[in-house]
């Protein structure tokens, strides 16, 4: 039988993803709206980088968009924060969680989720 | 336990009737047919207490799905007009083929063309079914037939939905040397006097041959889901909370719709 070079804790993880933290604020968006706009996110990688797409959905008009997009390596941090022409460098998960305070709060968030909104209400 | 509920609405407006039934019982599956509203106002009304209900995109002009999973597990396989059969994915469960169809009305179709709409149900399913390996199948919807039609109860074509589940259990049965899957029938205990109606639809008319009422709104079982099922686990509903969807033994279709919702609760 071969030798086993594993630490004995290897398996054991109770970190908290990027993406993790994504998907309870695209739950959060849909429970605020009654899910006539939702949040999704969709992964991909690319080399050795993840990336996470946030979308704003309306998922009765099938209907969605890039409201950022968010990459990082296997260690989760530092990550990228992409919206539009801008990014930003995240070295914690408290600065991510700040930034994504920053980014929902912002006018043109805001501008994409009523637009959305009222689209579907119409 | 997974609660399904299929309701013909008859074009009705009664999103505050949707709402209120589907979080009543605990709805974890809604497939409306006929369904005249926009999603968007039936989300509202399932959602005005608690934002638990996502609508799971179709393109099936005639069914609409709404679910308190993350409309991501229900996902369309195969659409048409009148049908849609999806794969529902529950975290720790075999996935299931979610099957849901309304199928042409008597009034527009003769018994002829009927067997053919079931002729082309059967054989979508069976492709589905093929394509994902598996039969743990349900079927739910306004299938217009009764369930001792010969298109409901046929082989070779047709849905091959028994009425015994001891039968259904033998999975399958040999016609010309070809097998074809049963379906369980448990509507065939809800006909009569001993059940909550006598159907789910009433038509009564001045022919020879009236039946009153029909059994149009059917819920159907592959034996591979039979395991845990219990007759009691499909009902007819005829009442939202207090008020009743009868009006004089009748679907009241002044108050909601001409046909009763069926509920299935499913353990898989």
């Amino acid at each position: 039988m071969a030798d086993d070079l594993w630490p004995e804790n290897i398996a054991e993880s109770n970190m908290v993803t990027p993406v993790a933290i994504l998907r309870e604020q695209a739950a959060l968006l849909g429970d605020k709206t009654k899910q006539l706009v939702a949040g999704e996110v969709q992964t991909t990688t690319t080399g050795n980088l993840f990336v996470h797409s946030f979308y704003v959905a309306a998922p009765t008009l099938n209907y969605r968009y890039e409201l950022f997009r968010v990459q990082h390596p296997a260690a989760f941090y530092p990550l990228v924060l992409a919206q539009g022409q801008s990014t930003s460098q995240l070295k914690s998960e408290e600065e991510f969680k700040n930034k994504l305070k920053e980014v929902f709060a912002s006018p043109h968030t805001l501008n994409v989720v009523h637009s959305i909104l009222a689209q579907v209400r119409s | 336990m997974t609660r399904f509920l299929f309701w013909n609405l008859n074009k009705r407006e009664i999103p505050g009737f949707v709402g209120t039934l589907a979080r009543e019982v605990g709805v974890d599956v809604l497939i409306l047919a006929e369904c005249a509203m926009r999603p968007e106002r039936v989300l509202e009304e399932l959602n005005a207490e608690k934002s638990d209900y996502q609508y799971a995109w179709g393109v099936s002009d005639h069914l609409i799905f709404f679910t308190r999973f993350d409309s991501y597990y229900l996902r369309p396989l195969f659409e048409s007009s009148r049908l849609s059969i999806r794969r529902l994915t529950l975290p720790e469960s075999e996935p299931i083929l979610v099957a849901a169809a309304h199928l042409p009305s008597k009034l527009s179709f003769s018994d002829e063309s009927q067997l053919f709409e079931s002729v082309y149900l059967s054989r979508a399913i069976s492709e589905v079914e093929a394509g994902e390996g598996h039969q743990r199948t349900i079927l739910l919807g306004d299938l217009n037939m009764n369930p001792f039609e010969p298109g409901m109860v046929g082989a070779r074509g047709g849905l091959n939905a028994v009425m015994s589940r001891r039968i259904a259990a033998r999975k399958a049965r040999t016609v010309q040397g070809e097998k074809y899957p049963f379906f369980y029938n448990p509507m065939w205990n809800h006909m009569g006097d001993r059940a909550e109606t006598g159907g789910t639809f009433y038509f009564e008319n001045a022919e020879p041959v009236c039946y009153f009422w029909h059994m149009y709104d059917q819920v159907l079982l592959r034996p591979e889901l039979l395991k845990k099922f219990e007759p009691e686990h499909v009902r007819i509903l005829r009442e939202v909370r207090g008020v009743s969807l009868l009006e004089n033994g009748r679907p009241d279709k002044e108050m909601a719709s001409d046909h009763l919702p069926v509920l299935l609760e499913l353990s898989f």
